[in-house]
């Protein structure tokens, strides 16, 4: 039995199948269907007949589905929305198909590209890693933010500014007794050196911060055992971080033990703390009372000298930290009144410490520097990136067209291409984590720090990288996107005119130019730091650094120095034996023009000296020449009773022509100037020689010197140990050569950032190097078929060759004068910091680019030499 | 027969003239049409349908699905304004067409 309803809902699921006839279109022909079936059962036909009838019309209308696509388009004859809209899953599967077989067929390429952008990115997340570990320092303290280092500044009246990050023995109590926005103060002093006894167990490797016992109440260092508000109270008292108890008492409860100090007093364990974090400015193994490095009577000094120890204040919250310096130095200055210069206290808050302190080593301008020069690879990666994609563009004009012909937009081919290249993006980003994950440790040796991959695995991490990433991806995939996307398909698929003719070459050299300027920037600039570090290595101090053995003095050695040195100099390895208070590496000690003075001084000088205690045979032992006068010395008992020398420009400096013989007085001290030293560097080369008077002081012994014969290192420095070690089992017998002490002191910046630069331009260098070599040899491979009728015609392979890396060679050349001046302006800003200079010449900048050429041709010099020996007959054929 | 070509190039002003009577749907000017000719139009009737959708695009007529006393729910179609301006030119294409074959068929005087 026929069923009409049951007929025409078969007749609609049929006509569903038609992708453009749309619900409400198929309701109107319902209705048109319904309406004939009407006409003709009134008319007398059975319904089964008057449906087949109907039917029979959509049958022979086969193009309805079509004609309704036409009807809906945008415009007219263009395309079919035969997929209206929406997801295309399958497309997006064919084009990362697509994608992927482009890849696996052309590997160099991709290589080159992958690689060139990750190494980018890896360079960029070693730089951020590195300075979000900079950035974190100090950050665990409860108080950290309203906690704020106490330093001063020195300002003579002639304009010379000096910072003291050092201060004053009164200064935190005076502090917490006039200012009421100071809630806390604390005197901290971190020594190492000491030498630590536990019953068997000795060492002098531990820090030692000597602090009040305030320190507690500002810092967060939490306890394991012991109660901090009463864990300094005794003098006597020691707090342990957790590995150094477990260093001296293993397996036993460290409270209440004894640790005995440089064999001269026991301290007792209160309390045991947790291990100072990695991140910390203070750091230190032991906590031990301030008022312990004075005599038992003595409890603490009340005069205002300048001291090796710093304060450190909590400020009350929401204090204004310009006010409450304006009163720190409103309520100190009167203790100055004497000095003669304007002396200013200033607030370094906890937290830019690490990276702002004033006389730290410049983390800063380093963190500016190198995150700088990231960006400048990260940039150079990008470059190298879009640059290869362009030039691989032309290749892809075919598809292009083939792709709009058969119906895809502008706006589809500018999601695929971009997608392609977020895509490659995203894969240089995986890779450039395996990087990382692989060559941490070297960089962790690099820096020297322990960072970890962990880092890099939090979220926002994670999602930063992403968008740095995506952005590379973006902006690499930008302009070929666009680009192709706007290729007229009759163009490029017309024979005339195929992908040959679609450049980007304005943009592509461009490109290169500003690779290899970037390049040579980062390199001039790193041959410029190396320059220079060799030039603090091999410069005229003023006195003889080889051969030179520096040595800490502990309490107990220093007492019995004079036996010791004569044990030393019974051997032949050893030419001369001194000692004196302060290293010659760094002396920055000074008296201000109140504490010195000399007959005829005028009373308006502010002359400011530096000074130093030594013993007998100092500048013999240093091998300092003498100007006039001569050196210290045994044979005249008057100098023990107050001899000075001054250097030379001391000697300017007091306006004396002849200063041999005279009186003079610094601090309290009378004594006469007994001779002149020839000015020596006893500051980093970044200042200049200062005046400095030297007192002698044979009782204000803590470092010794002590001048060995050449071609007996090894012997000699084995046999200062074992003296050392006869003379205090406790001391720390590990003397160094000089020339190593004051690199790793003074220059620990310098050899960083020379060692991280180096990297960086390495890997400048080597990005854009593999980027030209990738250019060239695929713009090379595309005139394959030029260079074989070239040949044909009886161009030699030499002059091909000569030809060809012509174009890439004078691209790089144009980078290398770019690029000259930018560098000079960043050597310039960079010498800027020493007062002493390693001489640059033109010959470096110039050698540079030579350099750089060299790189360069021989990048692109592999595949044109290539092209240009090939067969013609293969090339042409190939063609 | 009206040939293909003739009827595709006059279904525009024959639905057009329609519509200018008054709103309808499908199947009516369907059935208008095949009253006015005759039913000599060499074409598809449902095909009628994608070409409405057309001048609807096109902006020349507009759309309501409407209930009316005459039946069921049915989609009506009403003239535009431009829909108006379209319909007189196309007439006036027409009419040049027809003057001139009528001008053409006047019966041919022998040559003096």
């Amino acid at each position: 039995m026929f069923d009409l309803e049951k007929a025409i809902a078969g007749w609609k699921r049929g006509m569903q199948k038609n992708p453009s006839i749309e619900e409400s279109d198929l309701a109107e022909l319902e209705r048109y269907l319904r309406d004939k079936i009407d006409d003709f059962v009134g008319a007398g036909l059975e319904p089964e007949d008057a449906f087949r009838r109907v039917e029979a019309e959509f049958v022979n209308a086969s193009g309805l589905d079509a004609a309704y696509g036409h009807a809906r388009a945008a415009r007219p004859g263009r395309r079919f929305p035969w997929r209206p809209g929406g997801f295309d899953f399958a497309l997006l599967r064919s084009n990362v198909r697509v994608a992927f077989r482009r890849m696996v067929r052309q590997k160099s390429f991709s290589l080159i590209n992958i690689g060139g952008l990750a190494l980018g990115l890896a360079v960029c997340l070693f730089v951020f890693l590195w300075v979000k570990d900079e950035i974190g320092y100090d950050r665990f303290h409860e108080n950290g933010a309203s906690l704020a280092q106490v330093y001063s500044t020195f300002e003579k009246e002639g304009g010379d500014r000096m910072v003291f990050t050092g201060s004053f023995y009164p200064l935190a109590e005076t502090l917490r007794a006039e200012c009421p926005e100071v809630v806390e103060a604390a005197r901290i002093s971190i020594e190492s050196g000491f030498s630590i006894r536990a019953e068997e167990r000795v060492s002098h490797t531990d820090a030692v911060a000597l602090a009040d016992p305030s320190l507690f109440k500002m810092f967060t260092f939490p306890f394991l055992k012991g109660n901090p508000e009463t864990a300094l109270a005794d003098k006597y008292a020691v707090v342990l971080t957790e590995g150094m108890a477990r260093k001296y008492f293993p397996d036993q409860d460290p409270i209440g033990r004894t640790l005995r100090v440089n064999g001269q007093f026991d301290v007792r364990v209160s309390a045991v703390i947790r291990n100072v974090p990695a991140q910390s400015s203070l750091r230190f193994d032991a906590v031990v009372n301030f008022s312990l490095q004075f005599a038992p009577s003595f409890q603490s000094p009340t005069h205002w000298g300048g001291n090796p120890l710093e304060t450190w204040i909590r400020f009350s919250p929401g204090a204004d930290l310009r006010a409450v310096t304006e009163k720190i130095t409103a309520i100190v200055r009167p203790h100055f009144e004497k000095a003669s210069g304007r002396i200013d206290f200033h607030l370094l808050p906890l937290l830019r410490k690490r990276l702002h302190d004033p006389e730290g080593p410049g983390l800063f301008r380093m963190i500016f520097l190198l995150s700088g020069a990231a960006l400048f690879v990260l940039a150079l990666a990008c470059a190298n990136f879009t640059n290869l994609s362009t030039a691989r563009a032309a290749t892809r004009a075919k598809e292009t067209g083939v792709r709009k012909a058969v119906g895809a937009r502008k706006s589809d081919l500018v999601r695929q291409f971009l997608g392609e290249s977020l895509g490659t993006a995203f894969l240089a980003f995986v890779v450039s984590l395996f990087l990382v994950l692989l060559l941490l440790p070297v960089f962790n040796r690099i820096v020297g720090k322990a960072l970890s991959f962990a880092a890099v695995l939090t979220p926002s991490t994670l999602l930063g990288c992403l968008i740095i990433a995506g952005l590379a991806g973006l902006a690499a995939g930008a302009y070929p996107a666009l680009a192709l996307a706007s290729f007229r398909p009759g163009d490029v698929l017309s024979a005339r005119k195929s992908g040959e003719k679609i450049r980007s070459g304005g943009l592509r050299k461009a490109l290169v130019v500003f690779q290899f300027a970037l390049s040579l920037v980062l390199v001039l600039i790193t041959a410029v730091i190396g320059r220079q570090l060799s030039f603090i290595k091999s410069k005229d101090l003023g006195f003889d650094r080889r051969d030179l053995v520096v040595l800490g003095l502990g309490p107990a050695l220093a007492g019995k120095f004079e036996a010791f040195r004569s044990d030393l100099l019974g051997h032949s390895g050893i030419a001369g034996v001194t000692a004196s208070l302060q290293n010659p590496i760094n002396i920055n000690s000074t008296v201000f023009a109140g504490g010195v003075d000399w007959p005829g001084k005028d009373p308006a000088s502010q002359a400011t000296l530096n000074w130093d205690y030594v013993d007998f045979d100092y500048f013999e032992t240093l091998k300092a020449e003498f100007a006039a006068g001569r050196p210290f010395s045994r044979e005249f008992a008057s100098d023990l009773q107050g001899a000075f020398v001054v250097n030379e420009t001391a000697a300017r400096l007091m306006g004396l022509p002849d200063p041999v013989g005279r009186k003079m007085r610094v601090f309290r001290q009378d004594g006469t100037i007994v001779g002149v030293v020839k000015d020596f560097h006893f500051q980093p080369l970044r200042t200049a020689i200062a005046p400095i008077v030297f007192g002698l002081r044979p009782s204000a012994r803590s470092t010794a010197f002590i001048r060995i014969v050449p071609g007996t290192e090894a012997s000699s420095l084995h046999l200062i140990a074992e003296t050392v070690r006869r003379f205090d089992p406790d001391a720390p017998a590990d003397p160094v050569f000089f020339d190593d002490l004051m690199l790793r002191d003074q220059y620990a910046v310098e050899e960083r950032l020379q060692t991280v630069s180096r990297y960086l331009s390495a890997t400048a260098v080597f990005i854009a190097t593999i980027g030209l070599f990738g250019l060239a040899s695929f713009l090379t491979r595309r005139r394959t078929k030029e260079v074989g009728i070239r040949k044909v015609l009886g161009a030699s392979a030499a002059g091909l060759t000569v030809k060809l890396s012509l174009e890439f060679l004078l691209l790089v050349a144009a980078a290398g004068l770019l690029a000259c001046p930018v560098a000079y302006v960043g050597v310039r800003k960079l010498m800027g910091m020493y007062a002493y200079r390693a001489p640059v010449g033109i010959g470096l900048f110039g050698l540079g680019i030579l350099s750089m050429l060299a790189m360069a041709a021989l990048a692109v010099g592999l595949e044109t030499v290539r092209a240009a020996r090939a067969n013609p007959v293969d090339s042409l054929r190939y063609e | 027969m009206i040939s293909k070509a003739l009827t595709g190039a006059s279904t525009k002003p024959i639905v057009l003239a329609i519509l200018r009577r008054g709103e309808s749907y499908g199947y009516e000017i369907i059935q208008q049409v095949r009253d006015i000719t005759g039913g000599r139009m060499d074409w598809s009737e449902p095909m009628l349908y994608p070409f409405l959708k057309r001048l609807e695009r096109d902006g020349l007529i507009t759309s309501q699905w409407r209930l009316s006393d005459k039946g069921p729910l049915r989609k009506y179609y009403r003239l535009t304004a431009e829909g108006q301006k379209e319909l007189e030119a196309e007439k006036c294409q027409w009419l040049t067409v027809h003057s001139a074959l009528t001008l053409l068929w006047e019966p041919v005087e022998e040559k003096g």
